[in-house]
């Protein structure tokens, strides 16, 4: 009984001490993870939309979107996140839509994916991306599924993932719009 | 045996993951690129350096029959503290590595050292042990991931330093920065070991 209770001892305070020290670790590097990501975003944002002098924030439907307006005030266009399964994990991309429902762009970096090494992670690169820019509707997916949009050689899945994405975050701003909630 | 052996064993001789075949599973599934490679060895060398350390200053103190759960205890407190600062100081290697870098607490190379080498030596001989193993790993790792990006991918990238780029008319064998590619080059590399440093 004496020696089970020293076990138990012994276990605790090495448990304890991990945990504390652990805690403090996490405590400095989640402020910095938080405030890069912050940083990331809002850079990204500027990217999609480079002649706005503000961004608007609001929810609609549980999604933060931001409404990138001019110097007198007139609305150049939005930007939400989608997050499309990919082929090993989630994509997060941003998209920015201009009047009409056509595509300023989509931005997707290396760290917003975990796509196979030089093939999926392709998707991140300008080749890819700028496939969607001006574009709306049906034409926003692969040329296999009746669109306009080139996939990459041997990534279909990352490429459908990112299209089809596209194409039905679209469609969602498209009713959250009709709905009044502009 | 003396200091300098305990240090240059893991590096050649015993490498961890030619020799003594330990740590595979990480070694073939981020080595697709070198810089990825080159990462999780950091990683690595940060975690078996400290496990090491620490599981040798307290050795003496460690009950028998519980060591095992206290060394994955103090393994995974540590890779859990590299997963936060990789996270929070290189976010582009934080997405490359991944999963991998929890996957770090079950390397079999961290838990086999404790148990076989930090356990029962003094500090120092397990640091330098430790260092040794990681130094080996490292240079198998960026050997592996050099083989598979350049073959792979045409380019052997570290650190965002470009090393070699054989350009756009090299057409790649995907093959290599894929699962097969990564048995087929370790299975060289052991055969090339076994064949001219074996002594």
């Amino acid at each position: 009984m004496g020696d089970t209770l020293k076990l138990g001892f012994v276990l605790t305070v090495i448990c304890v001490i991990a945990a504390g020290s652990l805690a403090k670790v996490y405590d400095v590097t989640s402020v910095i993870i938080k405030k890069n990501e912050k940083e990331m975003d809002e850079k990204k944002r500027k990217e999609i939309i480079p002649d706005a002098v503000g961004f608007e924030e609001r929810e609609v439907d549980g999604k933060t979107i931001y409404t990138g307006r001019d110097a007198e005030g007139k609305a150049i266009g939005s930007i939400f996140k989608i997050a499309p399964r990919g082929y090993a994990g989630p994509i997060n991309a941003m998209i920015g839509v201009g009047d009409g429902g056509k595509i300023l762009a989509v931005s997707i970096t290396k760290l917003d994916q975990t796509e196979t090494p030089g093939l999926g992670t392709k998707i991140t690169g300008p080749k890819f991306r700028d496939q969607f820019k001006g574009k709306e509707d049906n034409d926003l997916k692969l040329k296999k599924d009746g669109g306009t949009i080139d996939a990459i050689t041997a990534a279909t899945i990352s490429s459908r993932a990112v299209a089809n994405g596209v194409y039905e975050g679209i469609e969602w701003y498209k009713k959250a719009v009709a709905s009044g909630q502009r | 045996m003396s200091l300098w052996k305990d240090f240059t064993t893991g590096i050649i001789k015993e490498n961890p993951v030619i020799v003594l075949m330990i740590g595979l599973c990480p070694a073939l599934a981020v080595s697709s690129s070198a810089n990825d490679a080159f990462g999780m060895s950091i990683a690595v060398l940060f975690v078996l350096l400290a496990s090491n350390i620490i599981v040798s200053l307290i050795r003496h103190h460690v009950p028998d029959s519980i060591r095992i759960p206290i060394f994955i205890v103090i393994i995974s407190t540590f890779v859990t503290a590299v997963d936060y600062i990789i996270h929070a100081f290189d976010m582009e290697l934080y997405a490359s590595l991944g999963v991998f870098i929890p996957l770090i607490v079950v390397n079999c190379i961290i838990l086999g050292r404790a148990e076989a080498y930090a356990y029962k030596n003094n500090v120092l001989s397990s640091a330098l042990d430790g260092l040794g193993m990681a130094f080996g790993f490292m240079l198998t790792m960026v050997i592996l991931g050099g083989i598979r990006e350049v073959i792979g991918n045409g380019t052997f990238t570290i650190l965002n330093y470009q090393f070699i780029n054989l350009g756009e008319g090299y057409n790649p064998a995907l093959v290599f920065i894929m699962p097969p590619g990564a048995f087929l080059t370790i299975a060289f590399m052991m055969a090339a070991h076994r064949k001219w440093l074996k002594k």
